[in-house]
C-alpha cells in the first residue's frame, strides 16, 4: 500500500518534471530520495558487497541523471530505475569477474549478526552457517532463474515489476521463481536442513 | 503418518527458505547514502557543466582559427586572370624561370620554395609582362586598322590595287635609298 503511494507519487515527479511543474533536478532528487533504498538492495541482491552497492547505487543516479531528458516519458519510475540499477549491478558483478577482484570480508556484515543476536549462540551460528550455504546455492543456479529469485527476495518488488525489469512476462518470473525454489529446498534437504 | 511426516519437513524446509533468502535479502545501506548519492550528483554535473563549457571554448577557439584560415586562402589565392594563361618558351619569365630551374645548384625545390616565400613580387613580374603565344602580339585592332579591315572586306579588288601601287612606291623610294648610299660611297 505504502509502495504504490510511492511509485503514484513517483510518476506524479516524473510528470510534473516532463510539464515543467518541478525542475530536473528537484525530481531527481525526489527520485533518490524514495528509490535509493531499493535501487541500493537491488545492487546488494547481485553485488553482495556494501561498498559494491553503494557505488552501483551512485553509479544507477548518475546514469538517471545523465538520461534526465527522457524522463517525462517514463512510465513508471521504479521498474525504471530497478532496471537500470539492475543493469549496472550484473556490469559491475562481470567486470569484478572479469578484473579477478577477491573482495576482503566485509566488516558490515558480521555486525549486525552480533549487535541484535536475541539467539543463542549455536542459533546464531546455525543462521550463518544456513546463510552461507543459501548464498552459494544461490549463485550455482543458473542465470536464467538466479535472477528472477534474486529480485523476488526484495520485498518492494512485485512479480510483475520484476517481469518489467528483467524484459520477460509474469508467468515466466512466477514459474521460474518455482524452479529455482524447489532446486534450492532439494539441495537444502540433501544437506539436512529443514 | 509417513504423509504427515514429509508434508511436516516439507512445511520446514519451505519456512526454512523462506527466512533464509529474507535474510539474504536483507540489506541496509548506511545512514546518509541519499545525502551523498545527492552530493555526488551535484558534483557530477557541475563536472559535466563545466566541459561543456570547455567544448564551447574550444570549438569557439576552432571556428575562429578556421575564419582566419580561410580569409588568408581566399586573400593569397587571387590571382590575376592573366596568369591563368599557359606559359611558352617566347616568354622572359617562363625563360627565367627554366634559367632557375636548370642552372646548377638550385634544385627545383628550392624554386619552388622561393616561389612559395614571395608570391606577391611574383605575381606582380607576371602581371608586367604578360605571356604571349604568338610573335607579334595579337594585340587588339586599332581603330584605323579596323577602318581598313572594314575597307579591305568590302572592295578587295580596290585594296589590291592600292596595296600594289603602295607596295610599288615602297620599292622606288628604296631604290632611290639605295642609290644615294651608293653615290655617297662612291664619292669618298
Amino acid at each position: 500500500m505504502i509502495e504504490d503511494r510511492r511509485v503514484l507519487a513517483g510518476e506524479a515527479i516524473l510528470s510534473g518534471a516532463a510539464t515543467g511543474e518541478c525542475s530536473r533536478d528537484q525530481a531527481i532528487e525526489r527520485l533518490v530520495r524514495e528509490h535509493s533504498r531499493l535501487v541500493y538492495r537491488i545492487a546488494y541482491a547481485v553485488l553482495r558487497q556494501h561498498q559494491d552497492a553503494e557505488d552501483a547505487t551512485q553509479e544507477t543516479f548518475v546514469r538517471v541523471l545523465r538520461y534526465s531528458l527522457r524522463l517525462g516519458h517514463v512510465e513508471n519510475p521504479k521498474t525504471w530505475l530497478a532496471r537500470i540499477a539492475w543493469r549496472v549491478a550484473v556490469e559491475r558483478s562481470k567486470r569484478r569477474v572479469h578484473e579477478q577482484v577477491f573482495p576482503l570480508d566485509d566488516p558490515e556484515m558480521a555486525m549486525p549478526e552480533i549487535a541484535s543476536s536475541e539467539l543463542g549462540a549455536d542459533a546464531t551460528l546455525q543462521g550463518t552457517q544456513l546463510a552461507t550455504e543459501i548464498e552459494k546455492l544461490i549463485t550455482a543456479l543458473p542465470q536464467k532463474l538466479r535472477a528472477p529469485l534474486v529480485l523476488s527476495t526484495l520485498q518492494e518488488m512485485t512479480p510483475r515489476e520484476i517481469a518489467a525489469t528483467l524484459h520477460i512476462n509474469e508467468a515466466a518470473v512466477r514459474s521460474r521463481v518455482f524452479r529455482a525454489r524447489q532446486i534450492l529446498k532439494e539441495k537444502l534437504a540433501q544437506r539436512g536442513h529443514g | 503418518m509417513k504423509d504427515d511426516e514429509s508434508w511436516r519437513s516439507q512445511d520446514e524446509l519451505e519456512s526454512t527458505l523462506d527466512a533464509a533468502l529474507t535474510k539474504y535479502a536483507a540489506a541496509e545501506p548506511r545512514v546518509g547514502l541519499e545525502e551523498r548519492i545527492l552530493a555526488n550528483l551535484r558534483t557530477v554535473e557541475t563536472r559535466a557543466g563545466d566541459r561543456v563549457w570547455w567544448n564551447w571554448r574550444i570549438a569557439t577557439a576552432l571556428a575562429f582559427v578556421l575564419i582566419v584560415a580561410a580569409a588568408l586562402a581566399w586573400r593569397w589565392g587571387i590571382r590575376p586572370p592573366i596568369v591563368k594563361q599557359p606559359p611558352t618558351s617566347t616568354s622572359p619569365v617562363s625563360t627565367e624561370a627554366t634559367h632557375h630551374e636548370k642552372s646548377p645548384g638550385t634544385s627545383p625545390e628550392k624554386a619552388m620554395r622561393r616561389k612559395v616565400r614571395h608570391p606577391i613580387e611574383h605575381e606582380v613580374v607576371v602581371a608586367a609582362k604578360p605571356k604571349l603565344d604568338v610573335f607579334p602580339s595579337p594585340l587588339p585592332l586599332s581603330e584605323q586598322e579596323k577602318i581598313l579591315a572594314i575597307y579591305v572586306a568590302q572592295y578587295p579588288e580596290h585594296a589590291a590595287l592600292v596595296a600594289e601601287a603602295r607596295m610599288d612606291a615602297l620599292r622606288q623610294e628604296d631604290e632611290e635609298r639605295r642609290r644615294i648610299i651608293s653615290g655617297q660611297d662612291s664619292g669618298q
